[in-house]
């Protein structure tokens, strides 16, 4: 054999050589990527669920949601009925500030699934605030008081139940 | 005739030793990128976990909460407020120190429901964070101050009512004094209705003079302090998103009245009120404008208090 054409079976060794070696290093990478990829999308979702599930501590106590002083005196995890209803009506106003999917709430005893709207309050017992996203994503909850202004003989007094906040976070 | 002792460099490895060259400048290359997300990575979800930590200083009828924030290193924190949208949003930027550099971390959290004052790129490993509710008259939201525990700040002449708030809130870096004299000379000095501080509050006018650049907080405490501890652009944006939160409140009150009178609640004229604080609260356009509501704030909290049926 010429030496014209051992020079070239060398580089053609060290070619495919090289090739397989970059093959090996770019699955290798792949491979890794999606690991790490896979823990980050994990890592994002523990967080969302830990960022929801301290929300939901102090959800009822933001001012949209909060009975104040105004059922008596000042409450904390209470519900303002009234607010509920009126959100429920101008969520496009409220669609992104508190970053979650959905927010129900579920009046639990007594027990009534049917949902609320200004026709039937204060006497139904579910209401869901964005319901385009409901029962997607991931539902956390705490018990709540659900307060309101009834009317008995046209007179109106304060009424309390208990209810159930429930918020849902997007599983990434 | 091949020369004794000469080195033969035959070009396969010429060859190898290039492409090899070529291959580790990759691997650098590539591990340095890598490094570099992972800790864009890592930086953005301490912003995150930072903006989680503020759920539970969400105050509910308390007066203020406060809570030690401690990072792995030491970091770099820098906000961007933008009061468009109904209710405006505020994004945080951490960068992390490492090896006496910080990275350059662009990624930012953004959160439409926090308050977060501080003055512009506060650096230290650990941070203060305290909080305080906004009422106007009703509660607004939940302010949060962010102040690197380093930094001290010194109080000088401050009214009673002031001081009590700050003895309450408790914080090590905050002297307060009679004299500007008895400050520390590293401190950053607060004179209430005197000269000679950095930062000095007019209770007459309720003002607030920090770099020659004057704010407003209409006697409400919780924008007296966001004034404090944060630069005049950011206050200004926040009390732009506060006042857009106040306005859609006022709306919701007003219905709630509506909602209660069908119940069977007292008439009241509280829904003039409203209505004038939700219109005007977002034709507000700087912190120098807010005594337009101050009457209106006072009216609505005399006329809430003396309801049968509450409004808040």
């Amino acid at each position: 054999m010429s030496i014209m054409v051992k020079a070239q079976i060398k580089i053609q060794q060290t070619a495919f050589m090289l090739i397989a070696i970059t093959l090996f290093f770019v699955l290798a990478g792949l491979f890794f990527l999606s690991i790490k990829m896979n823990s980050l999308r994990s890592s994002a979702t523990d967080l969302e669920e830990q960022n929801t599930r301290l929300l939901l501590t102090k959800l009822a106590d933001s001012p949209e949601f909060s009975c104040g002083a105004s059922y008596g005196t000042q409450k904390t995890s209470c519900v303002d009925f009234a607010k509920l209803m009126i959100l429920k009506n101008e969520m496009s106003n409220y669609s992104n500030l508190w970053g979650v999917e959905d927010i129900q709430v579920l009046k639990v005893y007594p027990q009534n699934f049917e949902e609320c709207d200004l026709s039937n309050y204060p006497n139904c017992g579910k209401i869901t605030l964005f319901p385009e996203n409901s029962g997607s994503g991931t539902y956390l909850s705490t018990f709540v008081s659900l307060c309101g202004r009834a009317s008995a003989s046209g007179v109106a007094y304060d009424k309390c139940e208990i209810a159930k906040l429930m918020v849902s976070y997007d599983d990434k | 005739m091949k020369k004794r002792g000469a080195f033969e460099f035959s070009f396969s490895w010429l060859f190898a030793l290039i492409v090899g060259a070529f291959i580790l400048f990759l691997a650098i290359f590539f591990i340095t990128k890598f490094s570099g997300t992972q800790a864009d990575i890592q930086d953005t979800k301490n912003a995150k976990e930072i903006s989680t930590l503020l759920n539970p200083l969400e105050t509910g009828f308390e007066e203020s909460g406060k809570t030690v924030l401690t990072m792995p290193t030491g970091s770099k924190l820098s906000t961007r407020c933008y009061s468009s949208d109904e209710f405006g949003r505020q994004t945080l930027n951490l960068k992390s120190e490492n090896y006496n550099q910080y990275s350059d971390n662009s990624n930012e959290i953004t959160f439409r429901n926090k308050y977060l004052f501080f003055e512009k790129n506060i650096e230290g490993k650990n941070f203060y964070i305290f909080s305080k509710p906004f009422n106007f008259p009703f509660k607004v939201a939940t302010l949060n101050y962010v102040i690197p525990i380093s930094q001290k700040y010194c109080f000088v002449n401050t009214p009673r009512d002031i001081k009590e708030e700050l003895q309450k809130v408790n914080l090590s870096n905050f002297e307060l004094v009679t004299n500007l004299g008895d400050c520390q000379e590293e401190s950053k000095t607060i004179c209430f209705n005197k000269d000679g501080c950095s930062i000095i509050i007019d209770t007459g006018d309720f003002s607030i003079k920090k770099d020659s650049t004057f704010v407003f907080y209409a006697d409400n405490t919780a924008l007296m302090f966001a004034g404090i501890f944060s630069d005049s652009v950011l206050y200004e944006c926040q009390l732009q998103r506060l006042l857009k939160r106040a306005s859609l409140l006022a709306e919701v009150y007003t219905q709630k009245y509506y909602l209660d009178q069908e119940a069977g609640c007292a008439k009241s004229s509280i829904t003039d009120y409203l209505s004038y604080l939700e219109t005007v609260s977002l034709n507000i356009e700087n912190s120098e404008e807010l005594s337009e509501l101050s009457l209106t704030v006072l009216e609505l909290e005399n006329k809430n208090s003396r309801m049968s049926c509450q409004l808040w």
